[in-house]
C-alpha cells in the first residue's frame, strides 16, 4: 500500500473522477474516520492546504468536519478540526462504538491500525482498490495478520483506468 | 519481449489469496479446493483452449502428470473437469528442470537448459499462446526476466496471514493493463492483466 519511501505517489497516476465519485458515495455512509498517526499527519497536512482550485470543495469540507479518531501512543495532541486522540486500541471500547447509532466508521490507509483491527476481528467490511501496478517493494496491508480470514465478496467494480474495487465481508467460514 | 503482437503470448494463470500468497507457509493449498466449481472449470477450459502449450516447473509437473490422466479416464468427474483434463493431457507440456530424468506424461518435453532462452525461442515459433500453471519458481524467474505477457489471477476471498508470495524479488516496477474481471458465485474473482510498458520508461 506504500512504496519503500513510504509514499503513495503511485496512486496519483491512476486516480480518476470515477474513483472520486465512488469515494464520495462511500463517504456519505461514513460519519467517523479512524486513522493511525502517519496517515493522520499526512492527511492533515494535505487537507489544510487544499483549496477549491485543486480539490473538490465538498471533499475538503468533509475531511475537515468529519470526526476523526487518531490512534497513537506517541502523539501528545491532535490539532486538526474535530479530531480526538486515543492512546490504545481497546476491543471492548470499539465494539461499543460499533453498537452506537449513527453511520459507519471507516479506517483509511493506516496500515498498522487496519492490521490491529483485522487481528481483533473488528472489521465488518473490506474495500480494496487494486491498482494495475507491481511495486516490487513496499508496505503490505496484510503484514502481521495472525489468523486466516475467509471473506465473501459483496461487489466488484472496475474503472476505466484499470483499478479494480473489491468489497468483502467476513464469511464466518474457516 | 512483451508487447510484440506478432508473437505468441506467455500467460501466467495462478490461484492467489487476497494477501497475494500462492500457498501457505508449508505449501498448504487447502484454502482453495472448497471454492472450485463448474463455472470456474468452464472458464479455465475457455482459457486453456486459447493455448496449445503448457509450461511447468518440476514440482507442479509431477503433481499434474499423476493427476490429469486419471481425471480424463474417470467419468464420475463433472463434464467441465473432463474437458479441461483432456486439454491438459493433449496440449504440449514443456517441463523445466535440472534434476528430472524423464517425463512420462503424454506430449511432454524436458528442458534442462535456460528457461529464459527456451521461452524466447518458443515465443518466436508459430502457434497459439502458452500458459504457466502454478510452478512458482519458474513463474517468478520468468517474471523477473520480463517474459510474462499476461497474468490471470484467480483471487480467492481468503487472507492467509503468511505464506509463499507470488510476487517475490521483482526488480522493476511495472504497469499492467486490466483486460478483464470476472466474479464467480464461489467468491473467487479473476483479474486478467496484460503487461504494459515498464513504468521506468515513462516516469517524469
Amino acid at each position: 500500500m506504500s512504496d519503500p519511501g513510504n509514499t503513495m505517489n503511485w496512486v496519483k497516476d491512476t486516480f480518476n473522477d470515477e474513483m472520486l465519485r465512488e469515494i464520495s458515495n462511500q463517504q456519505s455512509r461514513v460519519d467517523t474516520l479512524l486513522l493511525g498517526r502517519l496517515t493522520y499527519q499526512f492527511m492533515m497536512q494535505y487537507w489544510i492546504h487544499a483549496s477549491p482550485a485543486t480539490e473538490d470543495e465538498k471533499m475538503i469540507r468533509y475531511m475537515h468536519n468529519t470526526p476523526k479518531i487518531v490512534f497513537s501512543r506517541t502523539l501528545g495532541k491532535v490539532h486538526w478540526n474535530n479530531s480526538i486522540l486515543v492512546k490504545e486500541i481497546n476491543k471492548e471500547e470499539i465494539r461499543k462504538w460499533q453498537q452506537r447509532p449513527g453511520k459507519d466508521m471507516a479506517i483509511i490507509g493506516s496500515a498498522s491500525i487496519a492490521q490491529a483491527f483485522i487481528n481483533l476481528g473488528l472489521v465488518d467490511e473490506y474495500q480494496f482498490l487494486i491498482h494495475p501496478l507491481m511495486l516490487t517493494k513496499g508496505k503490505s496491508l496484510f503484514e502481521n495478520i495472525k489468523d486466516r480470514h475467509a471473506l465473501r465478496p459483496i461487489k466488484a467494480e472496475t474503472y476505466q483506468n484499470g483499478v479494480v474495487c473489491l468489497y468483502y465481508q467476513p464469511s464466518g467460514r474457516q | 519481449m512483451p508487447g510484440n503482437r506478432n508473437m505468441r503470448k506467455l500467460i501466467l494463470s495462478m490461484n492467489i489469496t487476497l494477501d497475494g500468497f500462492i500457498a501457505g507457509p508449508h505449501c498448504e493449498l487447502d484454502w482453495h479446493f472448497s471454492y472450485w466449481n463448474n463455472e470456474m472449470s468452464r472458464y479455465a477450459s475457455e482459457q486453456l483452449a486459447l493455448t496449445d502449450t503448457i509450461l511447468l516447473g518440476r514440482v507442479t509437473y509431477n503433481v499434474m502428470a499423476k493427476y490429469w490422466p486419471s481425471v480424463a479416464m474417470d467419468r464420475s468427474f463433472p463434464r467441465e473437469d473432463v474437458a479441461f483434463a483432456d486439454m491438459m493431457n493433449t496440449h504440449a507440456k514443456i517441463v523445466f528442470s535440472g534434476t528430472l530424468k524423464n517425463t512420462s506424461w503424454y506430449n511432454s518435453t524436458l528442458v534442462t537448459g535456460s528457461a529464459d532462452q527456451e521461452v524466447i525461442r518458443l515465443k518466436q515459433m508459430p502457434g497459439k499462446d502458452m500458459i504457466i500453471f502454478g510452478s512458482s519458481k519458474l513463474a517468478q524467474s520468468l517474471m523477473r526476466a520480463g517474459l510474462i505477457d499476461e497474468y490471470i489471477l484467480w483471487t480467492y476471498p481468503v487472507i492467509l496471514g503468511e505464506g509463499k508470495p507470488l510476487f517475490h524479488q521483482l526488480r522493476d516496477r511495472s504497469l499492467l493493463r486490466l483486460v478483464g474481471t470476472k466474479i464467480f458465485s464461489s467468491g473467487v474473482v479473476v483479474m486478467d492483466y496484460q503487461q504494459a510498458v515498464p513504468v521506468s520508461l515513462f516516469s517524469c
